[in-house]
């Protein structure tokens, strides 16, 4: 049986989980941190079309309109900025650590897989039938005014007090910048 | 029209103070005279912790019965109000070690309203009732930390402690995050009761991706308290950060990842406890052995203190570990001397460090404890409430986690503790050592330009301490009580 919309989500699905497992090892190890922060555009843009396979189009607009537009265009505009100094992750060969952390990620990524692999059971897809509202910017702003009122709160403080420490250290550097000018 | 859920005011008023207290030493910093502001900003710093402390006391004796409250994402309980009391007294002592230290370029203001902010978050963290609240309300907190620990660039190795935190602890908030998603996809709950009843309801306590997610959720947490084997970062975060930082993050982050991590784990794991107690019990041994044996060759005082924090994280697991009444019980006693003691040692470090202008060794500390009385003997009733003697609350803490593990059945958890005790006595008298047998000859460092200025906020702080240090022995029974209380609140 040969279901022609069912392979091309499958297709679809390959080609973004790659991506996003490509991209995101292209982001930490580019010497260069411009192509490291373009890498990590694709890796964002990857994400948001495995989030439109789930039904959820309104995260996967806000994520590709916010993150992979406007944080991202921040970030290379800094990059710019400051200059893009080339950075040598690996320089000097691996080290016992970097050998040491590349297999303590490699046993954890063996752990998630055989643990969703035993709990799928063989079965790596599933038709689930949702709402029609699910992901929708009605019910996801209904959400955070009744289940997650206080999380929605909570979470416009915890930008607020990250700003401020931003603005903090920041303002730290340019005075120094300012005393090394004169 | 979308009903909105009821929201408990009083339950989360000691957040709100202190909240409103940041925002108001934010306006300092702006709206103030500079010569005002460090006085304005610290003063009103103090005045919202002690009103959080009232808050949580009060809320405390009219939170008999714990129940979910703003739609089940906080808990009004007695357990976390407890945490809140410890987390605001901390504060208060915090911003009196840090009134006199130097430096900061100008942001004491910002500085105040940072730790006002973090006192709040761990208020929110302590009483977190579902996974979502929880990783909010730690990256709430642990940024405040981050900024806090770099924030005085010219201090060597400031920025840097900052760097290794911020590194560090966001990959310990990442492997809480996944841990929570995992255990989300598995039960479809976020709410700690509930994931609990649909993992008995559904018979999923086997759950591969619920056991991951939960091995995942206990490292996430053993991070934030500095367990062995996910210390790494504490002696140089330690070490580098601001005194003042460093007390109160010995102090309070450990508290609330402490209370946090019983709570999640009795509420929403109940199923799992022959599995979770076991690695408890595990990282508990790690962390005896790891920070005890580690300390035992430091030469840097607030190293020494790292590695003590380090293996007193270890004490306080094996409450944890022991999952019953007593073990609660203890865990909370035992965070009330503890913190006391903690931010004590840290503020005659502090003080040193201004006398002398340099990190404070073994070796510069010698005399102090002739110099400085009552630095000298608060210093020596810390260590020995570290090393669990009597006459300190050290010693009921001690005696309680370990009647606890024995209630549980694990003497040899009990074994493993008293062999730790006694290898720590070693560096911690040590220091007594450093402090009281040296002459003044052998003093390399002389503070130059006579006797520097007394402190007297410092020294009440450090008086605040030395009080409680030494009458959590003596009035154990009431702490004890209270104690006994708040972990009524937990399903036990």
């Amino acid at each position: 049986m040969f279901d022609a919309g069912n392979t091309l989500v499958w297709i679809v699905w390959i080609v973004a989980a790659f991506a996003c497992l490509g991209s995101g090892i292209a982001v930490v190890s580019f010497t260069n941190p411009f192509f490291s922060a373009l890498a990590l555009i694709g890796n964002l843009g990857a994400l948001a079309v495995l989030y439109l396979l789930l039904s959820a189009e309104f995260v996967a607009a806000a994520q590709v309109l916010v993150y992979a537009g406007a944080v991202m265009v921040m970030f290379l505009f800094v990059i710019a900025y400051l200059g893009g100094r080339a950075d040598a992750p690996w320089a000097g060969g691996p080290s016992w650590q970097q050998v040491g952390a590349v297999a303590a990620a490699g046993a954890i990524l063996v752990e998630i897989v055989v643990a969703i692999g035993l709990k799928a059971g063989g079965r790596l897809a599933h038709q689930q039938h949702v709402l029609s509202s699910f992901g929708s910017p009605h019910a996801i702003g209904r959400l955070f005014l009744t289940d997650h009122l206080l999380a929605f709160e909570i979470t416009s403080i915890v930008l607020l007090v990250a700003a401020i420490g931003g603005v903090i250290l920041g303002s730290h550097s340019r005075k120094l910048a300012g005393e090394k000018a004169l | 029209m979308i009903s909105k859920p009821h929201v408990d005011w009083f339950a989360i008023s000691p957040e709100l103070v202190l909240l409103g207290v940041a925002a108001l030493a934010l306006f300092v910093a702006v709206l103030v005279p500079r010569w005002l502001r460090k006085a304005l900003a610290a003063f009103l710093c103090a005045g919202g912790f002690l009103g959080a402390f009232v808050a949580a006391g009060i809320l405390y004796g009219r939170s008999a019965h714990g129940h979910p409250v703003v739609a089940d994402a906080i808990v009004r309980d007695r357990f976390g109000a407890l945490g809140m009391l410890i987390v605001a007294g901390c504060g208060l002592l915090a911003v009196f070690i840090s009134y006199r230290e130097p430096v900061r370029n100008g942001h004491d203001a910002e500085y105040y309203a940072l730790l006002a902010a973090a006192g709040a978050g761990m208020a929110f963290f302590v009483t977190a009732n579902n996974l979502m609240t929880i990783f909010l309300s730690l990256e709430w907190f642990s940024i405040c930390l981050y900024v806090l620990c770099a924030i005085d660039v010219d201090l060597v190795g400031s920025l840097e402690a900052g760097l290794k935190y911020l590194v560090v602890g966001s990959f310990g908030s990442a492997v809480l995050l996944f841990g929570s998603a995992l255990v989300y996809g598995a039960t479809g709950k976020l709410g700690l009761d509930r994931i609990g009843a649909t993992v008995s309801a559904q018979g999923l306590s086997r759950d591969v991706l619920l056991l991951a997610g939960l091995a995942m959720i206990i490292t996430g947490l053993g991070f934030k308290s500095s367990s062995a084997p996910f210390h790494m970062w504490t002696p140089d975060v330690y070490e580098g950060s601001p005194t003042p930082v460093t007390a109160f993050m010995s102090a309070a982050t450990k508290t609330v990842a402490l209370v946090v991590a019983l709570r999640v784990l009795v509420s929403a794991f109940p199923q799992e406890a022959h599995l979770w107690t076991v690695a408890v019990a595990a990282i508990a041994c790690a962390s005896l052995a790891i920070g005890n044996l580690a300390a035992l060759v430091q030469r840097n005082v607030k190293r020494i203190l790292a590695y003590s924090s380090v293996s007193h994280a270890g004490f306080m697991l094996i409450a944890v570990a022991a999952h019953n009444q007593s073990g609660a019980r203890a865990l909370l006693y035992y965070l009330v001397p503890y913190s006391a003691m903690s931010l004590g040692a840290f503020a005659v470090v502090a003080a040193r460090e201004r006398e002398l202008g340099r990190a404070v060794t073994l070796d510069n500390l010698a005399g102090m404890g002739w110099e400085r009385p009552l630095l000298g003997v608060a210093m020596f009733t810390f260590m020995l409430g570290f090393a669990g003697f009597p006459l300190t609350g050290g010693f009921f803490g001690k005696f309680l986690v370990f009647s606890a593990a024995v209630d549980r059945g694990w003497t040899w958890l009990v074994i493993v503790g008293v062999a730790a005790t006694a290898v720590s006595l070693y560096y911690y008298l040590g220091v007594v050592r450093a402090l009281y047998m040296r002459t003044g000859a052998e003093l390399q460092l002389a503070p130059a330009g006579g006797a520097p200025p007394r402190e007297a906020l410092l020294q009440t702080a450090v008086l605040g301490c030395l009080a409680v240090t030494v009458a959590s022995f003596f009035a154990v029974q009431p702490l004890v009580d209270l104690a006994k209380h708040a972990g009524r609140a937990l399903p036990l």
